[in-house]
């Protein structure tokens, strides 16, 4: 097998191992996954278009709408996930240490590295486009309209964040600023959804120079007036968006991080007696990603807020009920990376001596209190008391509890490191898409009865919780035949209580 | 063989260099120094993978600096880390992909290379068991790797901090390797914090402190192996008094 082919093979597998997967077999285990993939892609394909065109027959509105949410997805999706797969390089240290001990160029070693994220890309390129295309199809546009549109959303998304991206990182250099980058090249490519979204309002306005740049927007724009899109436009937009792209990776291939200075921490006051809820949190947000992560939720919902505000009186009434359940559903996404800040198992606290549950109680305070933060900017309707009243407080408190236990439940079902793109990417769409299932099933059950729908919510929390427990129990496994042996020792104080109280 | 020559690689906060260092064939350089003095630093600067400020590192005639394949084609190597494995693949998969790698720069091997391997496996003690490097022990992966630096003969070996994991029984067992070849021509430099080990196979000695090259001194002019440690430790104190 050549070097390539085996390269191949080296990105596949650890596709499948940071998935979870600890069998012998890996290779079978992909062809499975990509078997599944493709089963569920087409199945969602299908499905997705059978139930666009079902609700484009019930309600006439609805086809001027839909197609609008539908690329609106696709690039707030595209980009991300461009960055996303951009980002799997991050993980790969120590291949790149490996190669670096043979006999390989430097540009050859680039090209490896640069494996895993043309698959991932490939991959989640490949469940985005499918189920846009058939949705349009399916609402009753061309199809070499809804293709040209579909791909111009994607490549100009695509390139929009890469740019910002390759931008970032000839500004901020710095290896540690690395997991930065991505999520502020996030915001940007989800701000630049937002603002092609506010296109809805400003339908009569001719286009801006924005619009130009981001290409997007125009595209957009067609679709909502007319429900086709030139040829042409869709053409050039695509271009555009695929010259960015390449453009911008060109850059962030030549450009290497620079070595950091030491930063400023936000010290720990050590005590006699110290406040291990403190010492958690702290611990935690000095981990670069996460707290990339938790500011990108925040800054993200803030701005969510400001063109929330910055509507008028009747149309901010008609939103702020989604925009109030959206908020949860940003700030529940950088919860799910909390535990994947210690090891998978044996993390560092079980070996310093912590007790099982009162470890994961003071994790579990920590999301929450995370949690809490992304949704703050919410805070900022209550000076909005025209708002306020068009607003079920209920509905956006479940949604909240809701989105809670999703990210706190997933955290510890799948403690993805932060800086392994591939496994943050599966995780953030298993997020996605259990945190929608639950607003839709809260949201339903709420219309039928508000209690019922709370109750649930609060079940799925303490679920949410439990299944830490559980599952981290499984983790700390191995640490019992230490204990075993060495019952005696001070540091395992925490431990056996924890077997004492199981026993 | 190997000389290094004047090289200098800035960080904030640390300057290592000027290194000088001089090798010829079968020299064995053991560099010894307190935790980040700047061993590693120096071992991947003079393998071009630190961009050095200033100075350069040549393998024979060939400058090890502007990593040109054909000639890293002559050097094997092991990191500080037991972690630099292809942890997806098993040990013979991973030795696989290396010899790929040499057949990109030697497409015609001069010697059956996966015999090689499983030979120093056998000597190392390392079962080829079908399992995955990433679910196998620290000191297993330790010896895969060394496996993979030892099978295409090298001219020049560099080894950080390889004795670091190793049971007992693979010490021994690859002190007496790394003596055969020594003995046979090939140059060694090998990072090590154990001065026992150093004293049985080195040729050359080389103490580095806040990345400056305190000590460079062939054994027999340190007054034998047993004189190591005294030579070290005096001058280590030394220097640390003229910095007070």
């Amino acid at each position: 097998m050549t070097l390539l082919a085996q390269s191949r093979e080296l990105s596949r597998r650890r596709l499948v191992l940071n998935l979870g997967y600890r069998g012998s077999r890996p290779d079978r285990m992909y062809h499975l996954l990509v078997g599944g993939i493709v089963a569920v892609e087409l199945c969602g394909t299908a499905g997705l278009a059978m139930y666009v065109y079902r609700q484009n027959r019930q309600t006439s509105g609805l086809s001027v709408v839909l197609p609008a949410v539908i690329l609106i997805c696709v690039y707030a999706l595209a980009g991300p996930a461009i960055l996303l797969a951009e980002g799997s390089r991050g993980s790969l240290t120590h291949v790149e240490r490996v190669l670096e001990t043979l006999p390989l160029a430097r540009p050859t070693v680039r090209r490896i590295l640069w494996l895993p994220p043309v698959l991932t890309s490939t991959v989640l390129m490949s469940l985005i486009l499918p189920p846009a295309v058939a949705s349009l199809v399916a609402s009753n546009i061309p199809f070499t309209s809804a293709l040209l549109s579909v791909t111009s959303a994607a490549a100009t998304s695509a390139g929009f964040a890469l740019l910002v991206l390759a931008a970032s990182k000839l500004i901020v250099r710095g290896a540690r600023w690395s997991a930065v980058q991505y999520p502020a090249a996030l915001i940007a490519s989800l701000i630049g959804a937002i603002y092609s979204l506010s296109s809805v309002v400003r339908l009569d306005d001719a286009p801006t120079p924005t619009d130009y740049v981001l290409g997007f927007p125009l595209v957009f724009d067609e679709i909502l007036r007319r429900n086709a899109v030139p040829i042409g436009l869709g053409i050039a937009t695509t271009v555009l968006g695929v010259t960015f792209s390449i453009v911008s990776l060109m850059v962030i291939f030549r450009t290497p991080a620079e070595a950091s200075r030491s930063d400023r921490l936000i010290g720990w006051r050590i005590s006699s007696t110290p406040d291990l809820r403190m010492g958690e949190i702290l611990y935690l947000i000095r981990n670069a990603g996460l707290v990339a992560n938790l500011l990108a939720s925040f800054v993200l919902n803030c701005a969510t807020v400001v063109l929330l505000m910055s509507l008028d009186r009747a149309q901010g009434r008609q939103l702020v009920g989604p925009v109030l359940s959206a908020l949860p559903f940003m700030a529940g996404l950088p919860v799910r990376m909390t535990r994947g800040v210690y090891r998978r198992v044996w993390p560092q606290p079980e070996l310093a001596g912590a007790s099982l549950s009162s470890w994961t109680s003071r994790l579990c305070l920590a999301e929450v209190v995370f949690f809490l933060f992304g949704i703050s900017p919410g805070l900022a309707v209550l000076a909005r008391a025209d708002l306020l009243r068009a607003v079920d407080g209920s509905v956006v408190a479940i949604s909240a509890i809701g989105c809670a236990a999703v990210g706190i439940g997933l955290s510890w079902a799948i403690p993805s490191t932060t800086d392994d793109a591939t496994s943050q990417v599966v995780a953030a769409w298993i997020y996605v898409v259990l945190a929608s299932l639950t607003l839709l099933v809260l949201n339903n059950l709420a219309e039928w009865h508000t209690l019922a729908a709370l109750a649930v919510s609060m079940t799925l929390l303490a679920l949410s919780v439990l299944i830490s427990r559980m599952v981290e129990r499984s983790r700390w496994q191995p640490g019992v035949a230490v204990l075993r042996q060495d019952p005696g020792r001070r540091y395992n104080r925490g431990r056996m209580n924890d077997r004492i109280g199981e026993e | 063989m190997l000389t290094v020559d004047g090289l200098v690689v800035r960080y904030p906060g640390f300057t290592l260099g000027p290194i000088d260092v001089q090798l010829g064939v079968g020299d064995f350089l053991t560099l010894i120094g307190p935790n980040g003095s700047g061993k590693t630093t120096l071992i991947r600067a003079l393998l071009g993978l630190q961009l050095p400020d200033s100075g350069s590192s040549r393998l024979g005639r060939d400058r090890l600096t502007e990593r040109d394949p054909s000639v890293l084609a002559h050097v094997g190597y092991v990191t500080d880390s037991s972690l630099d494995v292809l942890g997806e693949f098993t040990a013979e998969e991973y030795w696989q992909y290396c010899r790929a790698a040499h057949q990109t720069v030697n497409p015609t091997e001069q010697h059956d290379v996966m015999t090689d391997a499983r030979e120093y496996a056998q000597l190392l003690d390392l079962p080829l068991t079908p399992k995955l490097l990433s679910s196998l022990s620290l000191g297993t992966r330790r010896k895969a790797q060394i496996v993979a630096a030892l099978m295409h003969r090298p001219k020049l070996l560099v080894l950080d901090e390889v004795f670091s994991g190793l049971d007992f029984i693979a010490t021994r067992s690859l002190e007496e390797i790394l003596r055969e070849l020594s003995r046979n021509g090939t140059t060694i430099i090998s990072s090590n914090h154990d001065l026992d080990i150093a004293s049985r196979l080195s040729t050359h000695v080389a103490l580095l402190q806040e990345g400056q090259l305190i000590l460079y001194r062939d054994i027999a002019e340190m007054g034998g192996p047993d004189r190591i440690e005294d030579v070290i430790v005096t001058t280590l104190r030394e220097a640390r008094r003229t910095k007070c």
